[in-house]
C-alpha cells in the first residue's frame, strides 16, 4: 500500500479547515447532488463524487453511481489528490503504482480510470475533493478536464457559503441570544420596580384585591391595621360587612361600576372592627384581562382619619373663635355702653354746675372736671370706633352743620391743655370757607381734637395752628382743606411713613413719656378716608410737625339755614307741652327732669315699660323721649305698641348709648320720628324737641324730603294758571274723586272684582298725575295678574294706597286753607 | 279753533279745558265715549283738533278715531292721552289714524306745543 506521508503539524491545520466547514455526517443536499450528476455526465463517467477528508476517512457529500458512504482513506485514490493542487488523472490504475495495489483496483471488475480535483479552502488548505471514477480505462479531453475543474470551483464556493451561512447564522442566533438576555434582564429588572412600589405601596396603604363583585379576595397588613380585623375575618367577605347600613345601597351601584370596568377614587368612610368608623381615600381600579373582561378590582386605601379629624378640630377652632370674636364685639359694645351711662350723668351734672355756679375758682374745677369726662368720654368713643371699624360698621352721617360752630367746640375742650403749656393756640378761617355744610360734624371734630390734641401734647413751648381753606369743587360740593401745625419735638423722618399704622408712635419711650394709646392717628386716617378724604403728614424732627387733611362736603344750598334759625331763636311756646320720659336710668332721669323743668316742659317719667304703657294710656302727651334700653318692654317694641295699637302720631324720639347707624333705622323702621345719642348735650336735645312741636308733625329733614316727592304741583300749577279759586276747586275735587276711589277700590276687593279694581286704578292714575304724586302703587293694583290673583300683595297694596293717600291728603289741606 | 277733548277723569277734563280755553281755545269736552260720538257726528265740520283718551266708558278711543277719521274731513288732528305707557298700544293708536300720542302724566304746555304744530301743519 502506498501511503503518501503528510507533515502532521499540516494535517493537523488542514483537518481543523474541515471541521471548520460544520458539513462532515450533515444529510445530503440537492445542490451537490446536482454538481455530481453534472460531472458524471460531462465525463460520461458512471461515478463521480464530491467528498470531504478527515484523517480516517474520505466522506461523501455527493455521490453518484455508488452505495457506500464513505470509505477508509488508506483505500482511497483521493488521499493522493489533496495533497496536489491539480488535477490528478489516473488513465488506468492496474499501471499506476500509486493505486495498483488498492483493494478496488484489484477486485473483479475494479476501477480503472480516476480523475480528481481537491477542493482547496481559503486558507490553501485541501478539505477534500471532487472526482470521477470508470471500470474502464480512459482519458479526459481538455473541455472535460476544464469541466471538473469548474465543478470544484463551484462545489467549493457551495462549501464557502454554506459556512458563511453558518457563521452568519450563529451571529444571528448570538445577537438574537443577547437580545433576549438583555429583554429578561430589562423584565426582571422592571418586575423589581413594580415588586418594590408595590411594596412601598403595601407599607404605606393598605392594598385589597376583590373578585369582581366585590368578595375580599387578598388584604395586606396595613389594611388590616386600618380596620383591626385579622386576615382570616375577611377573606371571603363582601366589602358591604365594613358598610354602615344606610350605604348598603350606594355601595351596589359602586360596585356595579366597578364590574363594568370604570374606576373609581374617592374619600370612604369604612366601619372598623369596633364599629368606629375609619376614614380613608381610596381609588379601586378593575384589572382586566386581554379580552378587556374584569378579573378583579385591586383598592389601594390611605388612612385618613387624622385628616378628617384636623380639619373638624380646626373648624371648632374657627367657630370658636369666631363666637369668641363676636362676644369680645359685644364686650366692648357693653362695656362702652356702661361707661358712657356714668359719664353721661358726670358730663351732664358738671354742665348744670357750670351753668349756676358763680365762683370762679370752683367754676373752674369743674369745667376741670367737665374736660376730664370729655377725655374719658373720647378714649371709650376711640375704642368703640375701632372695634366699629374693624366690624366695617362705621358709618358716616349726613347732616347739616356749620363749621364754625364745630371748629369752636373743638377749640373749647382743648383750649384749657393749651393754655396749662402756655402755647399760642390759634385757628385761622379764610372767608371763602362756607359756613353751612354737610357731612359728620362729630367725626370731623373727632378727627380735629385727635390732631391738635397730639399737637398740643408734642409741644412744649411755641405755638398750635389750625388753618381751614376752601377749593370749591363744583356746584355743589366743597373740598376743605384742614391743617394743624406745632413747633413741637416733630417726627423723625423714618418713623413718618409708619405714624398712621396702629400703634405706632414716634419712639418706644413715647407712651411712657406723653401717653396715649396708639390708636387716635390710625382711627383719624380711617375717619378721614371714610370720608372721601386724604390726609399727610411733614415734619422737621426739633422744629415741628403738619398735618394736613382735605375732605369734600357737600354745600347746603341755604334752605334749612331759616329753618335753623328759627330753632335757636327759640321762638316756640312750651306751655302746656306735654313730654312723656321713658327712662328707666336714675341719673338720667334726674338730668332730663332738670333740663325739662329749666324750660318749662310739663313732663311724666315713666321708669319701665308698663307704666309708660299705663300714662300714654290716661294723659295727653305731645312728644316721646324714649329710652332704648328697658327692663321689661324695649323702647322698640314700646314705640310698636303706641303707633299700632294706639294709633298714636306724635313724635317719638329714642335716646340710647348705642350710637350706630344701623341702630338709628331700626328705631326709624318702627316708626320714631327721630334719635339723640346719649350723651347729648341739652342744646341738641331742645333742637330736636323744638323741631318736633314745631314742624307740626311735618317729619325732619331726611323725611322731609321724602315728602316733597309725595306731591308735585307744578303740572295743575300750570293747568290753573293762578287763578287760586280753580286750583281750591281742583284740589277739593281730587280730593272728594280720590276718596270715592278709595272706597269704590275696597268695595271691588271686598267682592272680589279683580278686572274692576284694576280700571279703577288706572283711572286713578290720571288724577294722580295731574298733582305729581307717585303712581307705582296704582301701577301694581292696575296690573295684578288676574290669571293667578294674590290676594294678600292686593291688600298689603290698598293698604299702602290708603297710607299715600292720607299723605297726600295732609299735604293738600296744608297747602289749600 | 275748536277742540274736542274726550277724557274720564273729570279733574283732568275740567282742569285741561280751563287751560286750553285760557289758551283762546273753544272746548267742548265729554267725559264718556258715546255721547262724545254723537256730537262728533253732528258738528264735525266746525271742529279743529280732537284730543281724547283710550279708556272711556261707553265707547273707547278707538273708536273715537276711527269714527274721525272716516268723517268726510277727515284730517282733523287727533291727540290720544294714555296712562298705559305702552308700546303696542301706541302702535296700534298710530295705525288707527292719530297724529300724537301722550302718555299720562304729562305737562300742559307741552301738549300745546302739540296742538300748534299739528295745526301749523293743516
Amino acid at each position: 500500500m502506498n501511503t503518501p506521508n503528510l507533515d502532521p503539524a499540516q494535517e493537523i491545520e488542514r483537518l481543523k479547515t474541515v471541521l471548520s466547514y460544520n458539513m462532515l455526517d450533515t444529510p445530503y443536499e440537492k445542490e451537490f447532488d446536482e454538481l455530481t450528476r453534472l460531472l458524471s455526465l460531462i465525463c460520461n463517467a458512471p461515478t463521480a463524487i464530491i467528498s470531504l477528508i478527515d484523517d480516517k476517512r474520505q466522506w461523501y457529500k455527493s455521490k453518484t453511481g455508488i452505495t457506500v458512504p464513505e470509505t477508509p482513506l488508506e483505500e482511497t485514490f483521493c488521499q493522493h489528490t489533496i495533497l496536489q493542487d491539480e488535477l490528478v488523472e489516473i488513465s488506468d490504475a492496474r499501471f499506476d503504482e500509486r493505486v495498483n495495489k488498492n483493494p478496488h483496483v484489484l477486485a473483479k471488475d475494479g476501477i480503472r480510470f480516476y480523475a480528481g480535483m481537491p477542493l482547496k479552502a481559503e486558507n490553501g488548505h485541501n478539505i477534500g475533493t471532487v472526482c470521477v471514477v470508470d471500470n474502464e480505462p480512459k482519458q479526459l479531453n481538455p473541455w472535460q478536464k476544464e469541466a471538473v475543474k469548474l465543478i470544484t470551483n463551484q462545489a467549493m464556493h457551495l462549501f464557502e457559503s454554506k459556512k458563511k451561512n453558518q457563521v452568519l447564522g450563529n451571529e444571528l442566533e448570538k445577537i438574537l441570544e443577547e437580545k433576549v438576555e438583555k429583554t429578561r434582564r430589562q423584565l426582571r429588572q422592571k418586575e423589581s420596580d413594580y415588586k418594590l412600589l408595590l411594596d412601598a405601596i403595601k407599607i404605606t396603604s393598605g392594598v385589597v384585591e376583590y373578585t369582581p363583585d366585590g368578595t375580599i379576595k387578598k388584604v395586606n397588613q396595613q389594611y388590616l391595621n386600618f380596620l383591626g380585623y385579622t386576615e382570616e375575618e375577611l377573606i371571603g367577605k363582601s366589602e358591604a360587612i365594613l358598610l354602615t347600613s344606610d350605604k348598603q345601597k350606594e355601595n351596589t351601584a359602586f360596585w356595579e361600576d366597578l364590574k363594568n370596568g370604570r374606576a373609581k377614587s374617592s374619600r370612604i368612610k369604612r366601619l372598623g372592627k369596633n364599629r368606629t368608623p375609619i376614614w380613608m381615600q381610596a381609588t379601586y381600579n378593575p384589572i382586566k384581562d386581554l379580552d378587556q373582561k374584569v378579573t378583579g378590582i385591586i383598592q389601594i386605601a390611605q388612612d385618613i382619619s387624622k385628616e378628617i379629624e384636623a380639619v373638624r378640630a380646626i373648624k371648632e377652632a374657627k367657630n370658636l373663635a369666631e363666637t369668641l370674636n363676636i362676644q369680645k364685639d359685644n364686650f366692648i359694645a357693653n362695656v362702652s355702653h356702661e361707661i358712657r351711662t356714668p359719664i353721661h350723668a358726670v358730663l351732664g351734672f358738671t354742665n348744670l354746675l357750670l351753668d349756676i355756679e358763680k365762683e370762679p375758682e370752683k367754676k373752674e374745677y369743674l369745667q376741670a372736671v367737665n374736660t376730664a369726662g370729655d377725655s374719658l368720654l373720647f378714649l371709650v368713643n376711640d375704642i368703640l370706633d375701632l372695634s366699629k371699624m374693624e366690624a366695617g360698621m362705621l358709618q358716616i352721617e349726613h347732616n347739616n352743620f356749620k363749621l364754625r360752630d364745630c371748629i369752636h367746640n373743638v377749640f373749647a375742650i382743648l383750649k384749657l391743655k393749651a393754655r396749662q403749656k402756655n402755647l399760642d393756640f390759634q385757628c385761622e378761617i379764610q372767608k371763602n370757607v362756607p359756613e353751612q355744610l354737610i357731612g359728620d360734624s362729630n367725626r370731623l371734630g373727632q378727627i380735629l381734637i385727635n390732631l391738635l390734641g397730639n399737637a398740643i401734647k408734642f409741644t412744649e413751648k411755641g405755638s398750635v395752628k389750625l388753618e381751614i381753606k376752601a377749593t370749591p369743587k363744583d356746584n355743589k360740593t366743597s373740598l376743605i382743606n384742614f391743617e394743624v401745625s406745632d413747633t413741637g419735638i416733630g417726627i423723625p423722618a423714618e418713623k413718618l411713613e409708619h405714624i398712621f399704622e396702629r400703634f405706632a408712635q414716634a419712639g418706644n419711650n413715647t407712651a411712657q413719656k406723653y401717653g396715649g394709646t396708639g390708636l387716635g392717628l390710625n382711627i383719624s386716617k380711617q375717619l378721614i378716608e371714610k370720608q372721601n378724604g386724604v390726609v399727610s403728614v411733614k415734619s422737621i424732627p426739633g422744629s415741628g410737625t403738619s398735618f394736613t387733611f382735605q375732605i369734600p362736603f357737600l354745600k347746603d344750598l341755604g334752605k334749612r339755614e331759616e329753618f335753623n334759625k328759627k330753632l335757636e331763636k327759640n321762638t316756640f311756646s312750651v306751655e302746656n307741652i306735654n313730654i312723656l320720659v321713658c327712662e328707666d336710668n336714675e341719673l338720667n332721669q334726674k338730668l332730663i327732669k332738670i333740663l325739662l323743668q329749666e324750660k318749662g316742659f310739663d313732663f311724666s317719667i315713666a321708669q319701665n315699660g308698663e307704666k309708660a304703657l299705663e300714662l300714654i294710656q290716661n294723659e295727653s302727651f305731645d312728644l316721646v323721649l324714649m329710652d332704648l334700653q328697658m327692663p321689661d318692654y324695649n323702647g322698640l317694641e314700646l314705640t310698636e305698641i303706641f303707633r299700632n295699637r294706639f294709633k298714636l302720631k306724635l313724635p317719638i324720639i329714642a335716646l340710647t348709648a348705642n350710637s350706630t347707624t344701623a341702630e338709628k333705622q331700626k328705631c326709624l323702621n318702627v316708626g320714631m320720628d327721630d334719635y339723640l345719642s346719649k350723651p347729648f348735650r341739652k342744646e341738641d336735645l331742645f333742637l330736636k324737641i323744638n323741631h318736633w312741636l314745631t314742624s307740626n308733625l311735618i317729619p325732619i329733614a331726611e323725611k322731609k324730603t321724602d315728602s316733597e316727592k309725595i306731591i308735585q304741583l307744578e303740572i295743575l300749577d300750570e293747568l290753573v294758571g293762578d287763578n287760586e279759586n280753580f286750583r281750591n276747586e281742583m284740589i277739593n275735587l281730587f280730593i272728594s274723586q280720590t276718596r270715592e276711589m278709595l272706597l269704590e277700590i275696597k268695595a271691588f276687593f271686598e267682592k272680589e272684582e279683580f278686572l274692576h279694581l284694576a280700571q279703577s286704578a288706572h283711572k286713578l292714575k290720571t288724577s294722580f298725575g295731574i298733582i305729581g304724586a307717585n303712581p307705582e302703587i296704582l301701577s301694581n293694583l292696575e296690573n295684578i295678574d288676574l290669571t293667578s290673583v294674590n290676594k294678600g300683595e292686593i291688600q298689603e297694596n290698598i293698604k299702602r294706597l290708603g297710607v299715600q293717600i292720607d299723605e297726600i291728603f295732609n299735604i293738600l289741606n296744608d297747602t289749600n286753607p | 279753533m275748536h277742540i274736542l277733548l274726550v277724557e274720564d277723569d273729570e279733574m283732568l277734563q275740567k282742569s285741561l279745558s280751563y287751560f286750553l280755553k285760557a289758551n283762546s281755545f273753544t272746548v267742548t269736552s265729554f267725559t264718556n265715549g258715546k255721547d262724545a260720538l254723537d256730537f262728533l257726528k253732528d258738528n264735525h265740520t266746525n271742529l279743529d283738533v280732537v284730543i281724547t283718551d283710550l279708556n272711556l266708558p261707553f265707547a273707547g278711543g278707538q273708536q273715537i278715531i276711527h269714527n274721525t277719521r272716516n268723517l268726510q274731513q277727515s284730517d282733523i288732528p287727533i291727540i290720544v292721552l294714555t296712562s298705559s305707557g305702552v308700546e303696542s298700544t301706541e302702535l296700534e293708536v298710530f295705525d288707527l289714524g292719530a297724529d300724537e300720542f301722550i302718555t299720562k302724566p304729562f305737562s300742559p304746555s307741552v301738549l300745546l306745543k302739540r296742538i300748534q304744530k299739528l295745526l301749523a301743519r293743516n
